[in-house]
């Protein structure tokens, strides 16, 4: 059963890698445009602020953090846990996991309500005279921290089993 | 309990959860979410971490943090080091140390186009240390000089640190860079000068390289320098010549660090995935940390702790050397254990309620706290540049041999926040020219 769950969970998780990627590249790709565009005919590309700021930074900031949670990447202070007995360190690892998995669930439930209210009155931005669109971009708040929650829990169900994630496969 | 209790209070079970390896970004988010809902109520508590977490992330200043890490990562991946060390190799090969002095001028010319000191080490790391072995170098001069010559790599702009301040403390980030080209450049000439007498005093430590080496050659591996020149130029000269905004020099910077690794044949498309991903990873792991820091500096401010504790501090005297004196060494303590810029996001919340009212300037502050946390870096226990050229270099140094030279440029380290502290102008020179 987890090991289904977890070939499941990479697999959307390699999606969310590759919508960073495009992000990421699209942030370069559309910045420097618009940098070459303003200087050398003096017309700025439209909404790239709107768009960098309001969504490839929140595909960066949210959609990797299960990601970064399956990988073990994110950062925590180790100095005074590694001295501990390993009886001990169990029980704080399977503690900061449920600590973790309950704070982001509250942030997903928080950031999805906000989206629904966002999208039900269809927000937007002005932009140089353009209106942009930027509702549908608050649903990556509860679909990044509702991931990063599915990775917690299966870590944990699998740390009361005495199992270990299994290493990714790489595509 | 009155507000300022809440937030004391808040402050201890943040740092209670943190030891317990709790992720420093969500017991941030976790503690401040419980500071607000005990002053301010349930409904704006929930609101205020809705708003602040999409507002936080959704900035254009912030999204320079990506665009540099971008940039340092595909220069790390496609070898733009290796240049760099042999043209100064082959300049400064005649100095006492010659090899060691070149690998700290290579460092200071890879930190200007990283804004990670481990980046800075690893990649110097690979090049300079065979290359110093090969020439009977001592083994803990030649791995200590690159651990701690990797320092330069976060003062030296761009600076990750520098920009995650700069938000934080909504300082100018360029103001901030120029500042710490200063503090950059006066850590490269005190560790030059660590290596050059140290040397002189121990001749055996770092043999004489006896190779010819000719004008002609010298002039020559300048030109494998290009691609770095290529990109201070674009990036920093839009950047501090005003014509581009901190992002846009990030993205500029690493269009520019994929068409020179392109044109130089270096780019393949597993470098670019692998700088792609340590990109987003890094990216979202700061920025999750970040907003826990964002939020908490609400909570200290809506609690009032953060007037008491600058009170607090106050009242060990109106001295503004003596608060130095305390914050270096709060700073000196964390940075034995803490990962830099965690660190960083979780105390300048604390701090800046005490700074501004004693007339420090953020720029040398910002600047002066990068240097603080990177002396941090090459520090026992966990010096994370020590750790990292430990991984490079293999069964060729110990943890301790690499820490037992790291140990003289930490003298250095010291004389240097003595004077960054005695003469400001030696960070706020350069900005003051943009002024």
């Amino acid at each position: 059963m987890t090991t289904k769950v977890q070939i499941l969970l990479d697999k959307v998780l390699r999606f969310t890698e590759l919508a960073g990627f495009v992000a990421v590249g699209l942030m370069v790709a559309q910045i420097t445009a618009d940098v070459l565009s303003e200087y050398l005919l003096a017309t700025p590309l439209p909404a790239t602020v709107t768009s960098v700021s309001n969504y490839y930074m929140l595909v960066v900031a949210f959609l990797p953090l299960a990601l970064a949670e399956r990988r073990d990447q994110h950062i925590s202070v180790e100095v005074l846990f590694d001295h501990l007995p390993p009886r001990i360190q169990r029980v704080l690892t399977g503690a900061g996991y449920v600590f973790a998995a309950v704070v982001f669930a509250g942030l997903a439930m928080q950031t999805w309500h906000d989206a629904m209210k966002k999208a039900g009155i269809g927000s937007f931005m002005m932009e140089q005279g353009i209106k942009v669109p930027i509702w549908p971009a608050h649903f990556l708040l509860p679909i990044g921290t509702g991931l990063i929650v599915l990775v917690l829990i299966l870590k944990f169900v699998l740390l009361l089993r005495g199992e270990e994630l299994a290493e990714e496969t790489d595509v | 309990m009155s507000n300022v209790a809440i937030g004391i209070t808040g402050i201890s079970i943040l740092l209670v959860l943190i030891s317990m390896r709790f992720p420093i970004g969500v017991t941030l988010i976790a503690v401040s979410f419980g500071g607000l809902f005990a002053i301010l109520g349930e409904r704006s508590a929930w609101s205020t971490v809705g708003i602040v977490t999409y507002n936080f992330a959704a900035n254009w200043q912030l999204s320079s943090v990506p665009m540099f890490l971008l940039m340092g990562f595909i220069c790390f991946h496609t070898g733009l080091t290796k240049g760099l060390f042999n043209a100064a190799s082959l300049w400064l090969s005649r100095l006492p140390g010659g090899l060691a002095v070149s690998s700290i001028f290579a460092s200071a010319g890879f930190a200007s186009v990283t804004g990670s000191s481990v980046a800075c080490a690893a990649a110097m790391g690979r090049i300079a240390v065979p290359e110093m072995t090969r020439h009977k170098y001592d083994v803990a001069l030649a791995t200590g000089t690159v651990a701690a010559a990797g320092t330069i790599g976060a003062l030296i702009p761009p600076s990750i640190l520098l920009i995650l301040f700069g938000i934080i403390a909504e300082v100018p980030i360029s103001a901030l860079f120029l500042g710490g080209i200063g503090a950059g450049l006066l850590t490269a000439v005190s560790y030059v000068a660590v290596v050059v007498i140290r040397v002189m005093l121990k001749p055996e430590l770092a043999p004489m390289v006896s190779e010819k080496v000719t004008w002609g050659e010298r002039f020559n591996a300048l030109k494998d320098t290009w691609q770095v020149i290529l990109i201070i130029v674009g990036v920093f000269g839009g950047l501090f010549g005003g014509v581009f905004t901190p992002t846009e020099a990030g993205a500029v910077g690493a269009s520019l660090s994929i068409v020179a690794a392109l044109l130089n044949r270096s780019l393949t498309w597993k470098k670019l995935i692998d700088a792609f991903r340590e990109t987003l990873i890094t990216s979202s792991t700061l920025f999750i940390i970040a907003i826990g820091a964002s939020l908490l500096t609400r909570f200290l401010a809506v609690s009032g702790a953060g007037t008491y504790l600058s009170e607090l501090i106050g009242l060990a005297g109106t001295n503004p050397y003596l608060l130095l004196l305390i914050i270096t060494l709060i700073y000196l303590v964390l940075g034995m254990f803490l990962e830099p810029i965690g660190a960083m996001l979780l105390t300048v919340p604390i701090l800046l309620p005490v700074l501004e009212p004693a007339g420090f300037s953020l720029i040398w502050f910002g600047v002066l706290l990068a240097k603080f946390l990177e002396i941090g870096m090459i520090t026992p226990p966990i010096g994370m540049n020590v750790f990292v050229i430990r991984g490079v270099v293999g069964d060729l140094a110990r943890t301790g041999t690499i820490f037992r030279g790291v140990a003289w440029f930490l003298l250095a380290d010291l004389v240097v926040v003595l004077l960054l502290i005695m003469v400001p102008d030696i960070i706020l020179f350069f900005p003051s020219l943009a002024d």
